[in-house]
């Protein structure tokens, strides 16, 4: 059983965070909330998603699993206005989601959950380095090294947080100390990474003005904020890539 | 569970194996050491296949798709991966050079895990097939990332063959002819059932699996099944009627209509229908769909037809013009109205739960009259049982006068064999003899067509390597307008360029017409055409049809007693 009603501005901006990186997902259910963790099909990106009951209004769930094709939901949502309320309802016997909102009522086919890649195992690691900055600061330095280059070094020097891109001639560089962040945590930290994924993660975080962002060196980071007014919270995990000699 | 490895590993040794005897008992070694799950794949792999040719499932990778791939797991630009396949001149050393010359290339988890296991074959093959499915907006991202995930993922072993197989030319030199030996020799099975089993099934992965699951006695039993094509039983052309009537005694004489040829199923009210190059042409021809399902009183019936396009005097049109209706897959149904079809029908190998291949002709075509109402859009047309010379040559006139290609002479008891090109069937046409011969290359013209493909290098076909042997080059019976249209055809199919030669995947078929054929050292196939001019573009044959070797020795010696 599966019956829930929440604002369907916050539902929208959530599943945004899981469609930047894969086209379909598995949302596990519980009474406790909602938790996806999916993988990209290149193995790069990763993201964890749990979202609390606590964000809905209403909420009766049983434990199950639902497959769904995420670029459907943007669709539905696509011409949801501000303020509006949607109330989800899952049909176990003919496996489809029906979504009322703002007076439609769609109907969803859902995705048998074992034809979608199955929830990666998460690689234990031990990130020396964390800032704590607004996303929109993260944004700005992202989009500036769009501009000249298709990879950007994020690092730490000390007490300064760098984000850094070359191109063929062009060099753009973002210092941050300690006052214009929220937090930092210094440590060992250099790695570089592919603006493809880059610019598709702060795009959903751009929206939190509290991003967590761990480093090291050579490694993977890790990127993460709140959603639903903090009755949920994303964690992407990236991969680096490697400077070879 | 075997890894992508262990694969790459065997087609390595393969490639380097000279003769066709070891070459067979080395993929039979590799058939009998995967698992069963594994077997399928493993059969289509080694051929360059990823999935059966009937199947609708296709991967949909070119080079724009592969080189982008390439170029983000070696964090090189595609730029870059172009000039490496100017340098190297082929797909597979492209894919280890580019992955060796990584810059900043990307990582993926797998280099932080505690435990790097290896790619399995199995899990290059689920790839493939999440590669198919994708579709719409953002499907070559998605296809782009899939193949990225197998570059960072494997060896530099195994890159070259993933990236070979990816675009679906593996080539090692194995094609249908040694993997089905191979069965035979893996699994203990006589070579000529394995083939009928092939035949009609059209499919070596599940003969495979069936020959290593139940042996002789499954493989036998292995037989038509409703909605899944099986190979046509073509014709042989005979020189003259002299000859087919002495060989044949009494014969069956058909109109061989100018047209294209149609295999229809039928399942209660479902219709599917296959065209010659096994496709399922089904969406394209909703007329004929009807048709079928009004006009033939049959619970389940497999059918054999040709599909002809009329004018409004009756007489049939332009071959391109069927293939408009074969190729269509929007505004369906005006082109049926503007281009109307007549199909006529004249063979059945199933009816009602009963397989006829094994009946005599006579026998099967009275089935078939007996199950078709003929009309307007249907027909059986007449067949002539006669011995008579005079009776043959009036029909064969009565044909051409109609506007269609000459006559068919059949024997009347022969079965029907799937996919065989023999004596039973016969074909008298008046036009000079032409061949089918697929393109691997092509040369950018200079002057006022620099723009332009031209001068295509042609090729028959070795069936039991799967190996494509130059027999020369074609460079007139082009109007500028066929140029661009075929510049234009050729472009997704480019595989490398070095200078202005350009090779390319062997796909289109030319039908060529020539003065003789010669022998020669310049081609690898040791025979080249004097005088070749290209006829038609045939684009509703496929690669199976392309003439082979053997074909061309035949062709060589006939004319060598002639003259």
């Amino acid at each position: 059983m599966f019956k829930a009603t929440i604002d369907a501005d916050i539902l929208k901006t959530a599943i945004e965070t899981l469609s930047v990186l894969v086209d379909e997902a598995r949302f596990r259910i519980s009474p406790e909330g909602i938790v996806v963790r999916a993988v990209d099909p290149a193995n790069v990106a990763m993201v964890s998603f749990d979202l609390n009951s606590s964000a809905f209004d209403e909420f009766n769930a049983d434990d199950s699993e639902i497959g769904m094709d995420l670029s459907k939901i943007n669709d539905i949502f696509s011409v949801a206005g501000r303020d509006e309320k949607v109330v989800m309802e899952l049909d176990e016997m003919s496996q489809k989601m029906s979504l009322h909102l703002g007076g439609l009522s769609y109907t969803l086919a859902l995705l048998d959950p074992s034809t979608i890649r199955a929830e990666p195992r998460i690689p234990q690691l031990e990130l020396p380095a964390e800032v704590v900055l607004n996303g929109k600061d993260l944004q700005r330095a992202v989009k500036a090294a769009e501009k000249i280059s298709d990879h950007m070094l994020l690092g730490i020097d000390e007490d300064v947080f760098y984000m850094e891109a070359e191109g063929d001639t062009d060099r753009v560089r973002l210092d941050m100390t300690r006052d214009s962040l929220i937090d930092l945590k210094s440590g060992e930290a250099r790695s570089l990474f592919s603006l493809d994924y880059l610019s598709d993660i702060v795009k959903p975080a751009s929206r939190s003005n509290e991003v967590t962002v761990e480093l090291g060196k050579d490694f993977p980071v890790k990127i993460g904020f709140a959603i639903a007014n903090g009755a949920g919270k994303v964690g992407y995990l990236l991969a680096p890539r490697i400077e070879s000699d | 569970m075997t890894s992508f490895k262990e694969f790459a590993r065997a087609c390595k040794v393969i490639e380097g194996t000279p003769g066709s005897l070891d070459m067979t008992a080395l993929v039979a070694e590799l058939l009998e050491k995967v698992s069963p799950e594994e077997l399928p794949v493993v059969t289509h792999f080694v051929m360059g296949e990823i999935f059966p040719a009937w199947s609708s499932e296709e991967i949909g990778v070119g080079a724009g798709i592969l080189y982008s791939a390439l170029a983000k797991s070696a964090g090189l630009s595609v730029a870059d991966i172009k000039e490496i396949v100017r340098e190297t001149g082929d797909i597979g050393k492209t894919a280890v050079k580019a992955l060796e010359k990584v810059s900043t290339g990307q990582a993926t988890f797998s280099s932080f895990m505690e435990e790097n296991s290896d790619l399995s074959i199995l899990e290059v093959f689920e790839r493939f097939q999440a590669i198919s499915r994708t579709s719409g907006k953002g499907s070559q991202t998605s296809k782009i990332k899939n193949l990225q995930y197998l570059f960072n993922s494997a060896s530099s072993e195994e890159v070259g063959y993933i990236a070979r197989i990816s675009v679906e030319e593996l080539r090692i030199g194995v094609g249908e002819g040694i993997v089905r030996d191979a069965i035979s020799k893996a699994f203990d099975v006589p070579s000529d059932e394995i083939e009928r089993a092939f035949m009609l099934t059209n499919d070596l992965g599940l003969v495979a699996v069936t020959a290593r699951e139940g042996g002789r006695d499954a493989v036998q039993s292995l037989g038509l099944e409703l909605n899944r094509p099986i190979r046509m039983m073509l014709a042989q052309v005979t020189p003259d009627f002299d000859v087919a009537l002495s060989d044949l005694g009494t014969a069956a004489v058909e109109w061989k209509f100018d047209g294209a040829r149609v295999q229809i199923h039928k399942e209660g009210d479902n219709i599917t229908l296959f065209s010659r190059r096994l496709e399922n042409i089904t969406n394209s021809l909703p007329d004929i769909v009807e048709a079928v399902r009004e006009n033939i009183d049959a619970e389940s019936a497999i059918l054999d037809g040709e599909a002809v396009a009329i004018d409004e005097n009756g007489r049939p049109r332009a071959f391109q013009d069927i293939l408009k209706r074969f190729r269509r897959k929007y505004d369906v149904h005006s082109t049926a109205r503007e281009i109307p079809l007549i199909l006529n029908l004249f063979d059945i190998m199933y009816l009602n739960g009963e397989e006829l291949l094994d009946l005599p002709l006579v026998q099967r075509r009275g089935k078939l009259e007996g199950c078709v109402r003929s009309g307007d859009k249907i027909k059986v047309d007449t067949q002539y049982i006669t011995d008579d010379l005079d009776k043959i040559m009036e029909i064969y006139n009565d044909a051409l006068k109609a506007g269609h290609e000459g006559v068919m002479i059949k024997n009347p008891q022969s079965p029907y064999s799937p996919g065989k090109r023999g004596k039973n069937w016969l074909k008298k046409k008046p036009v000079m003899e032409t061949l089918d011969l697929v393109v691997i290359g092509a040369e950018w013209g200079y002057g006022r067509r620099t723009s332009f493909l031209g001068s295509y290098a042609l090729a028959c076909h070795d069936p039991d390597t799967g190996r494509f042997l130059p027999v020369g080059r074609v460079a007139t019976g082009f109007s500028d307008e066929q140029l661009a249209e075929l510049t234009e055809l050729f472009s997704d199919l480019i595989v490398t360029e070095v200078g202005t030669g350009v090779e390319i995947k062997p796909e289109i078929i030319f039908e060529v017409a020539f003065e003789e054929i010669q022998k020669s050292v310049n081609y690898e196939s040791g025979y080249a055409l004097r005088f070749p001019r290209l006829v038609n573009v045939r684009s509703d044959k496929s690669i199976e049809d392309v003439e082979t070797i053997g074909r061309l020795e035949e062709m060589y010696l006939v004319q060598r007693e002639r003259n």
